[in-house]
């Protein structure tokens, strides 16, 4: 029984939890279990709450019993990336720098889920504040794509991408700051979602770069990822970025398929840097929507180089600046044997951070310096305004953008060792979060050595509607 | 071009000989990555701040013992740091 | 340190000054904590403030209008448009590493003040003025250690800074005493020097007299007195002419000035502080204010101070100077404006103020006597009722317990006396007492007329009517002369 809970989808579980013909104690213990047994070898989570999970789950079954009426996602039990701060529990980002630091204080997001009476199993593993597309820079150790062990799960959202993966979790909430939710659901072939930005609050996200970070999820289906978005999104008065969403009911649309919608294939997403694997599976999948009623056409976008370079400016220069706090006075790691305050500075951050971490931070706090702000910076932010400008002009005349999620399917441990390298896998996703788009990343098919490839499908502002709809269908149809 | 000593000493960090070499190296690979810029000429475009402030109404504090648990050195109510240099003063 | 004054005299300093204002909102500009002064250590913070992981500033409304309202107050333009900046530097004050300011798009600029000093009066201009969250307070521990206060972080700040205008210690201290009044006319701060809430930051350089070009500033931080502004600015004019007198360059530092030496130290700066990184805050949108916007914030404004003045002298005849002095304060140019709707005479009023009340007069503190009550006192001044001794033991009296000045009048019997019988005989008490004042004005000292005068009033128990006495007194003198005169 407890093998087959821990495979259902959101849906499913809590369809079972209606009829009652499921505890939610019954799922929390079959995924602590499935935790117990996998994530040795998986190491997705960072910490596990076992017992708080538990109990949490007892007081949803008592609300239920109680005749309580609950939300959709009551006892349903979930992960949370390690980079959104849960009150009293340990909230580590990955790094040896918060290795002990406990929030005083729950993320909205954290808040809305628990309103909605999910259950926490614990907090899932990630590149070093979000920075990494491999899950490689955790300080706590990398996290193994449950496809293949020895392959990455993709980043920076790995943890909670191969938790889903590997059944230790219904679901799980990440952030995606340049594809780190898309590209990891890419790489273990499941369902990551990041909506507009400014749809879900980042209040208790623990910031990388806040002009791009969004929270998002990854599911099994797209009619999870619809299910937990109801729940998650909205104006949140704690974020002055957030912003009232127009349009929250996802699930009303979703069965009215892709008939008569316009889907621009932009040809820059298809070009050399992208595996023939990965290539052929998309376009493959744009023929079955144009089969299904879509009209899939070829667009001009310019070149996703310099999309490529603005992203890592603008997101270096502003980690640089937000895990500047990171100094070991007030939280965090304090080194020891420091003879000044200047060198309790360097001696903290020193020992703190990781090499990934120290190299953004200083190619940040090189492009802000003075004499080179207006090379970099400046630049960077008008070729983000360019990426905006073109993505509304092709969104004048179609309703979706579906390119690759990741130029290339799970890779090897080891494979790749540069930082410029591993960089330009974020090619697909990073255009998106300039513009501040929602994405949604779904599984197409699969390589010769058997690794899921993703594709994207991008929508206009706060079109997540237009996004999941095309995604469901695409899901119950195309992906056969 | 790439001054790794005063970025670091910018970014409060220090780097270690033996590492210097590579990591300048890994530096100019990043700075050459981000260089790809050019025909970008656009204004960026502002948004409006209307709901985006909140009223001036006193919302209660975080409880001290709360608020600084994670706190790595407190002396009574205060945070305490080694005493700050950067002030010394030169007679002239 | 000694230069000539003929030295010094060829020279001429150039100040622009640059003050940190906070506004009085109840919370900080970017959370919900108290502002409140003087709380228990770390008891006004929360995640926002202390710069905690994850937590993140949304701007408070009240913030942005005192500050437009302070540009308002000060002639500025208001931008339409404007956003934040970070300012990122490492210092144990400052939890985020990061100050919340705003670099090239502030909130008000081109602005002036008017200020009026002895030589007259001068426009000095107003740069610019910018909203900023303030840094917390250190306290330097015996036990080698510094102790961090986050109460004060996050507290709204403008940084008001001046054109290079001002040339003498006097005009800086003109400037922010008129900055001052301005800003409390406006409602917008306390204004404390003493309590940090007004810090005001010095810039200086000199140069030869007839010369155009600056000199290399320098910039002395904090100085939180009127009476240290004047000495900081007199000690660095004269240091710094003394270092170019000995061929030495000028070096741009920022120097600290030590209250207990008079002297000015250079602050020892890291050179890497010393590049900011600007950018814009990503986490707040811009701020854009409307032409309506700004409008209701400046009809929220009251009469400031340099309309009342011109009021005050064209209406109530008042001298530039007198006019000055009155509108300074604005609950004492208050006062006064209640007492001239009785109808008195205005230059009276004003004058009795300015002997009576200013002495006593505490900032903030309500003046005991109600306007009414001082209206009546000066009407009965003008109507010889009472004289001006009378007057000053009224107020002295009212001051502890006010009451109706007439009632009180009648009640101890002040009535000034105009009776000539009884001053002429108060007069010829006078004169008898003091054989010697009058043998010393008879010996040709006019001024030993006025001691006999005195003395006469205080036959009256001092109620006699000052004027008649004198005339009285002088009359008798007269006689006397023309007596002995004759009997020569």
């Amino acid at each position: 029984m407890n093998h087959e809970i821990v495979t259902y989808s959101i849906q499913q579980l809590s369809k079972l939890l209606t009829k009652r013909e499921l505890s939610s104690v019954e799922i929390t213990k079959a995924y602590l279990e499935q935790i117990e047994q996998r994530d040795k070898m998986i190491g997705a989570y960072l910490t596990v709450c076992a017992d708080e999970a538990i109990l949490q789950a007892e007081r949803i079954d008592k609300r239920r019993l109680d005749g309580e009426e609950l939300s959709v996602l009551s006892g349903i039990a979930i992960g949370i990336k390690d980079n959104i701060c849960t009150k009293g529990i340990r909230t580590t980002c990955g790094s040896k720098m918060l290795e002990n630091f406990i929030p005083p204080y729950d993320a909205h997001v954290v808040k809305m889920l628990n309103k909605a009476g999910t259950v926490l199993l614990g907090k899932q593993n990630l590149d070093e504040f979000g920075m990494g597309s491999t899950t490689e820079h955790s300080a706590f150790g990398c996290t193994k794509n449950p496809h293949d062990i020895s392959r990455i799960p993709g980043g920076s959202s790995g943890g909670g991408a191969a938790a889903v993966a590997a059944n230790m979790a219904a679901c799980s909430i990440g952030s995606d700051t340049g594809g780190s939710v898309r590209f990891p659901a890419a790489m273990c072939g499941m369902v990551g979602i990041k909506p507009t930005y400014g749809a879900i609050s980042r209040n208790g996200l623990v910031a990388f770069a806040s002009s791009l970070d969004q929270i998002g999820v990854m599911t099994k289906t797209v009619m999870d990822a619809a299910m937990l978005l109801s729940v998650i999104i909205g104006k949140d008065p704690a974020d002055a970025t957030s912003v009232v969403h127009p349009d929250v009911d996802f699930l009303s649309g979703l069965h009215q398929g892709v008939s008569g919608m316009k889907i621009a294939l932009p040809e820059a997403y298809f070009g050399k840097s992208i595996s023939p694997a990965v290539k052929n599976a998309v376009l493959d999948a744009a023929k079955k929507l144009q089969q299904m009623g879509a009209r899939v056409e070829m667009v001009h976008l310019a070149s996703t180089d310099a999309a490529l370079s603005a992203y890592y400016i603008i997101s270096s220069a502003e980690c640089s600046s937000n895990l500047a706090r990171f100094d070991g006075v007030r939280y965090g790691y304090r080194a020891t044997g420091y003879v000044d305050m200047e060198d309790l500075y360097i001696k903290s951050r020193n020992e703190g951070f990781g090499d990934e971490v120290k190299r953004r931070v200083m190619l940040g706090t090189f492009v802000l310096s003075e004499g080179h702000y207006e090379a970099y910076y400046h630049r960077a932010m008008q070729a983000k305004a360019a990426v905006c400008r073109e993505f509304a002009d092709v969104f004048s005349q179609y309703d979706l953008i579906l390119t690759p999620t990741a130029p290339m399917t799970a890779w090897q441990f080891g494979k790749k060792n540069s930082p410029t390298e591993i960089y330009s896998s974020d090619l697909c996703t990073v255009p998106v979060n300039l513009a501040g788009l929602p994405a949604i990343s779904l599984p197409c098919g699969w390589d010769a050595d058997g690794m899921p490839i993703g594709m994207q499908l991008i929508g206009k502002a706060f079109d997540e509607k237009t996004l999941l709809r095309a995604g469901y269908v695409w899901e119950q149809e195309g992906s056969r | 071009m790439f001054d790794i000593d005063k970025i670091a000493a910018l970014s409060k960090l220090r780097i270690e000989d033996a590492q210097k070499e590579l990591l300048t190296l890994q530096m100019q690979q990043m700075v050459e990555f981000v260089s790809h810029l050019d025909g970008m000429e656009v204004e960026c475009e502002n948004t409006s701040m209307v709901e985006h402030i909140r009223e001036d109404r006193i919302v209660p504090s975080m409880k001290r013992e709360e608020l600084f648990a994670n706190a790595p050195q407190m002396m009574e109510e205060y945070i305490f740091v080694p005493q700050v240099v950067g002030e010394k003063q030169n007679e002239s | 340190m000694s230069v000539s004054k003929q030295v010094l005299s060829q020279y001429e300093m150039v100040i622009g000054l640059e003050v940190h204002v906070e506004l009085k909102t109840q919370t900080k500009i970017f959370c919900g904590c108290s502002t409140a002064f003087g709380a228990e250590p770390n008891s006004q913070c929360c995640p926002v403030c202390t710069g905690m992981p994850g937590s993140l500033p949304v701007l408070n409304q009240k913030a942005v209008e005192y500050a437009v309202k302070a540009g308002l107050a000060l002639n500025c333009q208001i931008a339409h448009f404007s956003k934040f900046d970070r300012k990122n530097y490492f210092y144990p004050d400052l939890p985020k590493a990061y100050q919340i300011s705003q670099y090239d798009r502030p909130l008000c600029e081109h602005g002036y003040l008017d200020i009026e000093t002895e030589n007259g009066s001068k426009r000095i201009g107003i740069t610019r003025i910018h909203l900023e969250e303030d840094a917390g307070k250190l306290i330097h521990d015996r036990n080698n250690g510094t102790l961090i206060d986050c109460n004060r972080c996050g507290v709204p700040l403008i940084e008001i800074v001046s054109e290079p205008d001002i040339r003498s210690a006097d005009e800086a201290k003109a400037y922010v005493k008129k900055l001052r009044t301005l800003l409390l006319y406006a409602g917008v701060s306390d204004c404390k020097m003493n309590e940090g809430s007004l810090r005001c930051d010095v810039n200086l350089s000199v140069r030869r007299k007839g010369e155009t070009a600056f000199g290399v500033r320098n910039e002395m931080k904090n100085i939180n007195s009127f009476t240290f502004i004047g000495k900081a600015i007199a000690y660095e004019f004269e240091r710094q002419v003394q270092e170019i007198e000995s061929g030495h360059e000028i070096l741009q530092q920022t120097r600290r000035y030590d209250q207990q030496t008079g002297k000015t130290y250079a602050m020892r700066m890291k050179e890497s502080q010393s590049d900011y990184r600007f950018f814009p805050e990503p986490d707040l949108p811009s701020v854009i204010l409307t032409d309506a916007q700004i409008e209701k914030i400046r009809e929220s404004l009251p009469v400031m101070p340099d309309e009342r003045k011109q009021r005050y002298q064209n209406l109530f005849g008042l001298s530039s100077i007198m006019a000055e002095w009155m509108v300074e304060d604005k609950d004492l140019a208050d006062y006064f404006e209640q007492v001239c709707s009785y109808k008195v005479d205005y230059a009276l009023a004003a004058n009795l103020m300015q002997a009576e009340i200013l002495t006593r007069y505490m900032e903030d503190v309500k003046i005991p006597i109600a306007a009414e009550h001082f209206a009546q006192i000066c009407m009965m001044l003008a109507d010889e009722t009472i004289n001006n001794a009378t007057a000053r033991k009224i107020i002295v009296a009212l001051w502890e317990q006010d009451c109706d000045a007439k009632a009180y009048v009648a009640e101890h019997g002040l009535t000034q006396i105009s009776d000539p019988v009884v001053l002429g005989k108060a007069a010829d008490e006078a004169i008898v007492a003091d054989e010697r004042s009058v043998q010393a004005y008879l010996a040709g000292k006019d001024a030993a007329a006025q001691a006999l005068i005195g003395k006469a009033i205080k036959m009256t128990c001092g109620k006699g009517n000052p004027r008649l006495i004198r005339e009285i007194v002088m009359q008798k003198l007269l006689q006397k002369k023309t007596c002995s005169d004759s009997d020569i």
